[in-house]
């Protein structure tokens, strides 16, 4: 295991520079493809490359939408494959739709990261900025669990 | 991503979900193989196989960074094989074009994990 890991640094897969910017641009390509009103946040996550406190504003509207998207799924009448047994077997629109559980916490991974390079860091109150708290997330999604005790980020 | 896995991996293992994901596979240039191969349900019970997985790795994660790690390396896998179907698809492509950020998240899981293994 250890081989495989650094093996992975080797390639060059491990630069911590990397994350930040790929997410935006793989957000952002995604809300310009949604189009319509969607096509101001793609501006917005846009423009956090150079503003933090757009790319929050962009990352917050991001995650308001995906919210609705995420909750939506249970009100539609064809969520659930009844050929397949129902719930938790997806139908419709559901497989679309509940990957927008992923792209909900990467508009918080970006929020997170935006507001730690602006003035508005005192968000650290919130719980937002814990540390660790993305990473739990995007592992999680909904399944995070809260009594992880935080560890030492390297 | 445990969520996902999750989902994803139990739809796997009906004929509905196997149905659809066939018209997704059959244009990935790195798994159209495994239609012919497996068979329809044969490539589904595979996948599904292997996504849940993932999830039980990746949920193993939360304490295990090996495990975490190896879950982010599948996962990666994954969404490499299902972005390349991207400029192969005929239409629809909105579905997989979520799996842009979902490959974007797996990589940031396997810098996390594989940073925490190779400093223990």
């Amino acid at each position: 295991m250890k081989r495989l890991a650094s093996l992975l640094g080797r390639l060059g897969l491990l630069r911590p520079e990397l994350d930040y910017p790929v997410i935006r641009v793989t957000l952002l390509i995604n809300f310009l493809f949604f189009g319509g009103w969607q096509w101001a946040i793609a501006l917005l996550l846009l423009l956090g490359f150079w503003n933090k406190t757009l790319g929050a504003a962009g990352a917050v509207a991001g995650a308001v939408t995906f919210i609705y998207t995420v909750t939506s799924i249970p009100f539609r009448p064809d969520a659930w494959a009844a050929s397949s047994g129902g719930f938790p077997a997806m139908g419709g629109a559901t497989p679309f739709l509940i990957k927008d559980v992923v792209l909900f916490a990467a508009c918080l991974y970006l929020l997170k990261q935006d507001l730690l390079r602006t003035p508005y860091r005192t968000a650290a109150g919130t719980g937002l900025l814990r540390s660790n708290f993305e990473y739990h997330l995007l592992r999680g999604d909904g399944a995070h669990i809260s009594h992880v005790r935080p560890r030492q980020m390297v | 991503m445990v969520l996902i896995f999750l989902m994803f991996g139990h739809g796997k293992w009906f004929e509905y979900a196997a149905r659809l994901m066939v018209n997704y596979t059959t244009h990935g240039p790195l798994i159209f193989w495994m239609y012919p191969l497996l068979g329809l349900r044969g490539e589904s019970d595979f996948l599904g196989a292997s996504e849940l997985l993932t999830a039980s790795l990746f949920f193993a994660g939360f304490w295990n960074r090996k495990l975490g790690m190896v879950a982010a390396l599948l996962s990666t896998f994954t969404f490499i094989s299902t972005v390349t179907i991207l400029p192969f698809l005929p239409s629809e492509r909105a579905f997989l074009l979520k799996d842009l950020v979902l490959l974007a998240v797996s990589l940031y899981l396997l810098r996390q994990d594989a940073n925490r293994v190779n400093a223990a």
